[in-house]
């Protein structure tokens, strides 16, 4: 790919902010229906007012009163009772999830790509790119998307997964043991070997154990010359 | 820009996004909700005081909702391919210049999921980071939306 010129670039845009306008044009011109929200619903919004009020004048004292509890805890706890080891990643807890880092070792670039050579019915691949640390590879079926990233573990390797969602596990899916989590229709799968760390993401609708297969098909292939779409797949 | 302003400001536009996608009151009022802590949680990506930009920035919020709502409860099976406002052009003098309507047409044959993702990113200035934020989804998935509409317009340009 060449890359779009500023001129395309500049009709792209005016195209989008054209289509935005009338977008808005279009809803505003429906019906509104009646809603009644509930009680709890307008306590909720009147308490975010509140608080929006509070920020705008109290600023400065609610930023020292935060930053004397962090200097506080900071004190007291050190930064190793915040984290758990597992397997060859760190957990940390971090607001909404657990953020996995690898632990520590040495830099080797990437020596082939991970694929699944079982994928579900008319998916095909529509983009591969490669680098040293990184590979991307996506199938679609033309209207569902599956997204697999394979990176080579560093130091500076980290991912965050939602823990709080319903749908969240943490299972042995082959030799791997693998992070799975499930919110607003798209499915994330995390996990690593000895080398790689992979996230797979599926905007598609198929279930846990439809992607455990596929997880199971994985094999390593050797690196293409130009980095596009290998043949063949 | 203050919440209570949106709020009081779209309250009405919100719900008729939601009640247009899911034809239900009350699954409007559940998605309008979800929209507007969205909203509340990421305000301060709200770069500008246009108007213009701050509604789609809020019609962007509100119709993931409607389509995450839309898929709990299962009512359709692919619903992000499916155009809810039906959007009617004049053949105005814009509009007949030829690489005008084809880029048009490209985009309006994107799903309505990568029009938002490239108007929050290309029209309001969010980073990627940011977009996953606001639609609830994986930096890698907003990535990946990008590339593929790029890929597609690019190669509109390429065959010409």
């Amino acid at each position: 790919m060449m890359g779009l010129k500023n001129k395309q670039f500049d009709l792209i845009v005016q195209v989008l902010r054209d289509i935005n306008s009338r977008e808005v044009d279009a809803i505003e011109k429906t019906e509104s229906p009646n809603v009644a929200f509930s009680q709890n619903y307008d306590e909720t919004i009147q308490n975010i007012f509140k608080k929006e009020r509070v920020a705008k004048y109290n600023y400065k004292r609610i930023i020292s009163i935060i930053a004397a509890a962090v200097l506080i805890i900071a004190l007291t706890v050190t930064a190793f009772a915040f984290r758990k080891q597992i397997v060859d990643f760190i957990e940390t807890l971090v607001p909404g999830g657990v953020r996995l880092e690898p632990d520590g070792g040495e830099f080797k670039p990437v020596e082939g790509y991970y694929v699944f050579s079982k994928l579900p019915e008319a998916y095909e691949v529509t983009y591969h790119t490669e680098n040293k640390v990184q590979i991307e590879t996506e199938w679609t079926n033309g209207e569902n998307i599956i997204f697999l990233q394979q990176t080579v573990l560093t130091e500076r390797y980290q991912v965050d997964i939602d823990t709080e969602s319903e749908h969240y596990r943490k299972e042995k899916v082959g030799p791997y043991t693998v992070h799975y989590t499930y919110k607003y229709g798209t499915h994330t799968v995390v996990w690593e070997n000895d080398r790689y760390g992979f996230v797979l993401d599926c905007f598609a609708e198929l279930t846990w154990e439809e992607i455990k297969e596929m997880i199971l098909t994985m094999e390593v292939l050797p690196l293409s010359e130009d980095g596009g779409v290998p043949e063949g797949n | 820009m203050k919440f209570s302003d949106l709020y009081y400001g779209y309250k009405d536009l919100v719900i008729k996004v939601t009640y247009n996608i899911l034809k239900d009151v009350y699954y409007a009022e559940d998605a309008s909700q979800v929209a507007w802590m969205n909203i509340a949680r990421n305000i301060n990506k709200i770069k500008t005081d246009n108007l213009k930009m701050v509604k789609s920035f809020v019609i962007c919020v509100a119709k993931n909702a409607a389509y995450n709502e839309l898929k709990k409860n299962k009512k359709h099976a692919v619903l992000e391919l499916k155009e809810y406002f039906q959007i009617e052009y004049e053949e105005d003098y814009i509009a007949k210049r030829e690489e005008y309507i084809l880029v048009r047409k490209a985009i309006l044959e994107f799903p309505e999921i990568v029009r938002d993702v490239f108007c929050l990113h290309y029209i309001n200035g969010l980073k990627v980071r940011e977009i996953a934020e606001v639609l609830n989804r994986t930096q890698s998935s907003i990535k990946s939306i990008l590339r593929r509409g790029r890929i597609r317009l690019e190669e509109l340009f390429t065959k010409e």
